[in-house]
C-alpha cells in the first residue's frame, strides 16, 4: 500500500516512513499541506499520516482539502500529535478518521495500519459489489426495454377495431401475464381470448408470444374454439415447463352476434349479463387450464348460448376480485358485479371504480396481479374501417387475385440428366395462381407429359421392351444409359395462364427434338393395354389434348373454376 | 425425400406399405417386395397409399406388373387408403378394373 505522510518535522518524517517500511508498504513524504495535495494527485495514496500542529495550514485544513479531492474514495487519515486535550482529540475524528498520540510505540502503530487495511479492504470489497450492481440493474433495465419492445409488437392487437368490445387491461409489472387476443374470424364474426398464465410479470409474458402467434394463424383458417384449444395446448405443453399453465377462455362469436361458442378452461367464471346489467347467467369452467393435458386426453367440449342484442359478455381474470385496498380487504366479486350494474357496464367506470377503492392512482397500495376485464356486447359485429394494421385474410386473396402469366423452359441434355423438374415447375404454378388444391393432378399432369417427351420422344425408347421377361427393369436401364450417352436433344415445356370469367385454364405445351411417333395409333389405344397408359391418363384428366409436329409437340389444356 | 417399400406376408396374404412418390424410382424395391423371402405362394396383396401423396402412370405399370407376375386374378390386389386425388387418377385410368380402389 502506498502511505503518505505529512508532517513539517524531518526526523518524524524519518521515523514513520521507517515504520512503514518495515511493514512492508511504500511511503511517500511531504512536509506541509501544499506539498500533501501535490503529492496526492500525482501518486495517489491508500492511508494518509497527518500531524496536526504545522506552520501555515494545519493538519485538519490539511485534511479538510485531501478529503475534498479524495472525493467518494475511502482513503482514511490518521492524526498524529502530541495534543492530549479532549477537543483536540474529537477534531482529530471530525476532520480524520483516527489519531494517534505521540509518543507511540511500535506494537500500537503496527496494529493501528492493520486495522486500518481491514476497513479499506472491506470497503473497496463494497465498491467493487456496488460496481457491479449499478452495471447490472442498467444492463437489466435495457434488457427488459428491449424485450419490452419484443411484446408489445409481437402481441399487439387490435382491440379498439372490433366495436362491440371495452377491455380494461393494467398489469402488475412491466410485463403483462394476461394476453387478451381479438381477431376477426374470416366469416365475419370475432374471435377473443383470454388467457392467464401462472404468476406474473416477464416469466408469465413469456407464453403470450408464442401464444399470440399461434391465435392469429389458427384464426384465419375459421377453427372452431374447441379445436383452437386443442393447438393451443399441444403448442403450450411443449413450450412452457410443467409448473406453468394457461388459464383461458376462448370464444367465438357469429357475424349476427346472437350466437357465441365457447371454450373455458382453469379460469372462474365468465358472465352473460341481461338487458338491466344483472348477471343472467355464469359459465363455469369445464376444462383444465391449457399446457397441461397430453393431447390424447384434451377435451375440445365447448358450450354455446344463445345471445339476445342486449347481453353483455364479460371475461375477466382474478386480478380483478383480488385487488385489495391499504385494509387488506378484497375488491371481491360483489363489489365488482355490483359496479358492472351500476355503470351499465362502462368499462372505464368500472375501472375508476376500482380504483377509488384500491388507491392505485393516489399510491396508498400497489397492484399485486395483473388485470384483465372484457365485456363484448352481443349484436351485430362490427369493426371500425380503416383502422386495420393487420393484413386480414381478405386482404391478402385481393391483392393475391389471379393474373395471366406465361412460363417458358428449354433444357438440354446435360439440364436433363439433372433429373425431374415437375415438382418445382408445379410449385411455381401453384405460387403464381394460388391453384394449391390442384397441385397433385397438375404434378400428374406435368409428369406424364415430361416422361412421354423424355423416355419416347427424346430417348426414343419403345414401350414394347416392357412386354419382355424383366422388361420394366431393362426398360428402366435402357432409359438411364441413353440418358447418360445422348448428346443431342432438348425438351421445351411451355405453360400459358390465361384468365376466364370464373376460374381460369392452364395450356401446357411440350415439344421434344426427337423424331415424333405414331400418335394417332397411341391416342386410340384403350386404357388397358400396357402401353400409352400415360397419354390416356392425360387426355382423362384435361380438357383437351392434341398432337402436332407428327408427335413431338403436345398441348393439353387444363380448365379450373374458382371454388 | 426417398420412397420407404415394407412388406409382411401372412400365410397366403402379402401386405406392402409404400412411403413416398409411387413412380418407376421405386422398381426395384417395389419388385423386391414380392419377390424375395416369399415363404408361400402369395394369393392375395393389399397396397398400404396411406403415405404415398404421388402415383403417376409408370407407378400404375409397377402394379400391373406386379399383378402379371404373382398370376394373380382381378380383385387378389387391394389398393387401401388413397388419396382422393391418387385414386381419381387410377379411376381415370380405368385400373379399377384390375384392382379394388378403397
Amino acid at each position: 500500500m502506498r502511505i503518505l505522510i505529512v508532517d513539517d518535522l524531518e526526523a518524524n518524517r524519518l521515523l514513520l516512513s521507517h515504520l512503514v517500511e518495515l511493514h512492508g508498504h511504500v511511503p511517500i513524504t511531504c512536509g506541509d499541506a501544499e506539498q500533501a495535495l501535490l503529492a496526492y494527485e500525482t501518486h495517489g495514496a491508500d492511508l494518509i499520516f497527518m500531524d496536526v500542529v504545522m506552520p501555515g495550514v494545519d493538519g485538519y485544513v490539511a485534511a479538510k482539502q485531501l478529503k475534498d479531492i479524495i472525493g467518494d474514495y475511502f482513503v482514511p487519515i490518521i492524526f498524529i500529535t502530541a495534543l492530549q486535550d479532549e477537543d483536540a482529540l474529537v477534531r482529530c475524528l471530525e476532520f480524520g478518521d483516527d489519531y494517534l498520540v505521540r509518543p507511540f510505540n511500535q506494537i500500537m502503530f503496527n496494529a493501528k495500519i492493520a486495522a486500518h487495511i481491514r476497513t479499506i479492504d472491506l470497503h473497496r470489497k463494497a465498491q467493487k459489489q456496488h460496481e457491479e450492481l449499478t452495471y447490472l440493474h442498467t444492463r437489466l433495465i435495457q434488457e427488459q426495454e428491449m424485450a419490452q419492445h419484443v411484446f408489445d409488437h409481437a402481441t399487439q392487437v387490435n382491440y379498439q377495431n372490433c366495436e362491440n368490445i371495452q377491455t380494461y387491461i393494467s398489469s402488475a409489472s412491466q410485463f403483462n401475464g394476461d394476453v387478451l387476443l381479438i381477431a376477426k374470424s374470416p366469416a365475419g364474426g370475432v374471435y377473443v381470448m383470454l388467457g392467464d398464465f401462472t404468476g406474473h410479470g416477464l416469466p408469465a409474458a413469456l407464453g403470450s408470444l408464442p401464444l399470440s402467434q399461434l391465435f392469429h394463424s389458427l384464426v384465419v383458417k375459421q377453427l372452431s374454439v374447441g379445436d383452437l384449444a386443442r393447438e393451443i395446448n399441444h403448442v403450450l405443453v411443449d413450450f412452457l415447463p410443467d409448473y406453468m399453465f394457461c388459464a383461458a377462455v376462448i370464444a367465438e362469436f357469429n357475424t349476427a352476434g346472437n350466437k357465441m361458442r365457447l371454450w373455458s378452461g382453469g379460469l372462474h367464471d365468465s358472465l352473460i349479463l341481461n338487458s338491466n346489467n344483472e348477471v343472467q347467467e355464469r359459465i363455469s369452467s369445464l376444462h383444465m387450464p391449457l399446457g397441461i393435458l397430453d393431447d390424447e386426453i384434451f377435451n375440445t367440449e365447448c358450450v354455446e348460448f344463445d345471445l339476445d342484442a342486449s347481453n353483455k359478455i364479460i371475461f375477466y381474470t382474478d386480478g380483478i376480485l383480488e385487488a385489495s385496498n391499504d385494509r387488506g380487504e378484497f375488491y371481491g366479486r360483489q363489489r365488482f358485479e355490483s359496479a358492472l350494474q351500476r355503470s351499465h357496464c362502462d368499462i372505464e367506470k368500472v375501472r375508476k371504480g376500482l380504483h377509488r377503492f384500491t388507491g392505485y392512482q393516489v399510491g396508498v397500495s400497489t397492484q399485486d396481479d395483473d388485470i384483465s376485464l372484457v365485456c363484448i356486447s352481443a349484436g351485430k359485429v362490427t369493426f371500425k374501417k380503416g383502422e386495420d394494421k393487420v393484413l386480414n385474410q381478405e386482404a391478402y386473396e385481393s391483392l393475391r387475385s389471379p393474373v395471366p402469366w406465361r412460363l417458358s423452359l428449354d433444357l438440354d441434355m446435360a439440364e436433363l440428366r439433372l433429373g425431374s423438374p415437375v415438382s418445382q415447375i408445379v410449385d411455381m404454378v401453384g405460387e403464381a395462381t394460388g391453384l394449391y388444391s390442384h397441385k397433385p393432378i397438375l404434378v400428374l399432369l406435368l409428369v406424364e407429359l415430361f416422361n412421354n417427351a423424355l423416355e419416347h420422344g427424346l430417348l426414343e425408347l419403345k414401350s414394347s421392351l416392357k412386354d419382355e421377361p424383366e422388361g420394366l427393369i431393362s426398360y428402366y436401364t435402357e432409359r438411364e444409359n441413353r440418358l447418360k450417352s445422348n448428346t443431342e436433344g432438348h425438351i421445351k415445356i411451355q405453360i400459358t395462364h390465361q384468365l376466364k370469367s370464373a376460374g381460369g385454364e392452364l395450356l401446357f405445351h411440350v415439344q421434344d427434338s426427337g423424331a415424333g411417333f405414331d400418335y394417332e395409333q397411341v391416342v386410340t389405344n384403350t386404357l388397358e393395354e400396357k402401353h400409352g397408359r400415360g397419354l390416356s391418363l392425360v387426355r382423362q384428366l384435361s380438357e383437351r389434348m392434341s398432337f402436332s409436329n407428327k408427335g413431338r409437340c403436345i398441348d393439353v389444356v387444363y380448365a379450373y373454376t374458382n371454388d | 425425400m426417398s420412397t420407404v417399400v415394407s412388406s409382411t406376408q401372412k400365410g397366403d396374404l402379402l401386405e406392402i406399405a409404400i412411403s413416398g412418390r409411387f413412380d418407376f424410382s421405386i422398381l426395384q424395391n417395389f419388385r423386391n417386395a414380392y419377390t424375395l423371402d416369399i415363404s408361400q405362394p402369395i394369393e392375395k396383396v393389399i397396397i398400404d397409399l396411406a403415405r404415398s401423396e404421388h402415383m403417376d402412370s409408370s407407378g400404375m405399370g409397377l402394379l400391373l406388373t406386379l399383378k402379371k407376375e404373382l398370376k394373380l386374378d382381378s380383385g387378389c390386389v387391394e389398393l387401401q387408403n388413397c388419396r382422393p386425388h391418387i385414386r381419381d387418377a387410377l379411376l381415370a385410368a380405368r385400373l379399377d378394373h384390375f384392382f379394388k380402389v378403397n
